[in-house]
């Protein structure tokens, strides 16, 4: 029962694309934010200190769609976590999340967000190879030089508190919901620009 | 853009993975067994028998590579195998050394094998030092394709007995990074990092990253609940992937065209 209540989920993100045509559309928006992966699940240094928060820039937009029913609204999105190059410059990473949500506003200020994303994680391999300490001495170690992508499905939870044209939001992804070894929560803060129409 | 830039210089990002030494490869399956030579043995010095060293292989894989939604990667602990010799005193070399395999006492090499196979070894020269916990080679493998794994533990000296049962783990998942094609990572916050840290009890950025790379998930519809498909680069997409494709495409398509409407009407205002 709960498996077709998440497949009916991820159905809501492409059903109202006819409502969108008919020019229900309330407002667009666009998003900055940082985005955190794995909260409290990835070690970030030699002490065993995990990961809480993380400064990963994030941009994005979105489109507030009206339901038939007053306080709901469907929300899909598209964002960006912008690649970083790293040590070496050998990878380029780039997380894409195209997601969407409906939304509950119980007060005219506060906006609940019930969805599911299709996060797109694409890793660019510059290839060539790395020295690096290897037991007592060094060894030349590969490079990734492939163009490889991961993706999954995520079911998702947000609250936004909406001030005029602008918000404040926390997003939360959990993966595999019910694979419990592998579920992993992570989590976006958005401040977003909305313009009505 | 300048705001833009400034945001990218404050990123805490760290990507340093690199692949394994020997050729940048990974395992053709994504199931993966992990076995322990049960015809083996581990002396004293190890401070570990082969029993318990099967279950550091079990925490090994429970409490590191099983955790990471984006990689298809299925490590399974699969007991004992009996039939690989030389695993205790024999000579490891990988297939393309041929320094290491010509001077290789006769018959003492330990024989390509299919998997990851794990065994406690006390010939000094596969460890290049007394102070080496442990070694990692894939031994049977074509073009980039692994088909197996030699672990082997330090049975020369006495230093993987210093090791605590979580940090013997550690050097266990480690070693299986290396196994599964993982190189090092320059970050000491990875456990692909080249030596043992203070504390080490989650994998690093580097390591889901290296792992995801080397086995990308792809998830269906229904990704929610694990579902997998076998090898993404060979697999074409099926209907409904395709489907939801399209069905995103529009969205998209719907989302740009109000931004642009938006975009000039703010600007003809």
């Amino acid at each position: 029962m709960i498996k077709y209540l998440f497949v009916f989920l991820l159905l809501t993100q492409l059903i109202p694309t006819g409502w969108a045509n008919t020019g229900a559309a309330e407002s667009v928006y666009v998003n900055l934010g940082t985005h955190t992966e794995y909260f409290n699940k990835v070690q970030t240094d030699s002490s065993g200190d995990t990961r809480k928060f993380e400064i990963a820039p994030t941009v994005g937009a979105g489109i507030v769609i009206n339901f038939p029913y007053d306080r709901f609204k469907f929300l899909p999105e598209l964002n960006w976590v912008l690649p970083h190059d790293g040590l070496n410059n050998n990878v380029i990473k780039n997380l894409f999340m195209l997601r969407a949500d409906i939304g509950y506003d119980p007060l005219d200020w506060l906006r609940f967000r019930l969805g599911s994303s299709i996060m797109h994680l694409n890793q660019h391999g510059r290839g060539g190879t790395t020295k690096i300490n290897n037991g007592n001495g060094t060894s030349t170690f590969f490079n990734p030089d492939e163009n490889r992508s991961s993706i999954n499905t995520t079911f998702d939870l947000g609250a936004e508190i909406l001030f005029e044209d602008w918000a404040l939001r926390l997003q939360t992804y959990t993966y595999s919901l019910f694979a419990h070894d592998q579920r992993q929560l992570s989590y976006t803060i958005f401040i977003s620009y909305y313009w009505d129409q | 853009m300048k705001l833009l830039l400034f945001v990218l210089t404050l990123s805490s990002y760290s990507y340093a993975f690199t692949l394994n030494n020997n050729f940048g490869g990974s395992f053709k399956s994504n199931k993966v067994k992990v076995q322990v030579a049960g015809n083996s043995s581990c002396s004293a010095q190890t401070g570990v028998t082969i029993y318990e060293l099967q279950s550091l292989v079990e925490h090994a894989i429970a409490d590191y590579w099983e955790n990471i939604p984006t990689t298809n990667l299925r490590l399974k602990n699969d007991g004992f195998t009996d039939t690989i010799t030389n695993m205790y005193s024999g000579r490891l070399c990988a297939p393309t050394d041929s320094t290491c395999i010509s001077t290789a006492p006769s018959g003492t090499l330990i024989p390509p094998v299919n998997n990851i196979v794990i065994s406690c070894n006390n010939d000094p020269v596969n460890f290049n030092g007394a102070n080496v916990f442990a070694v990692s080679i894939p031994n049977n493998f074509s073009g980039k394709k692994i088909t197996g794994s030699v672990i082997l533990i330090n049975d020369s000296s006495t230093v993987f007995s210093t090791l605590n049962r979580e940090d013997k783990i550690a050097v266990l998942a480690h070693e299986i990074g290396h196994a599964i094609g993982l190189g090092h990572s320059k970050d000491d916050a990875a456990l692909m990092y080249y030596k043992q840290v203070d504390m080490r009890r989650n994998l690093g950025q580097d390591d889901i990253d290296g792992v995801s790379y080397l086995y990308p998930k792809l998830a269906d519809a229904c990704g929610l609940f694990g579902a997998t498909i076998n090898d993404v680069t060979k697999i074409p997409p099926t209907l409904a992937q395709m489907g939801i494709s399209f069905f995103m495409m529009l969205i998209l398509a719907k989302l740009f065209k109000q931004i642009r409407r938006n975009l000039r009407k703010t600007s003809l205002s």
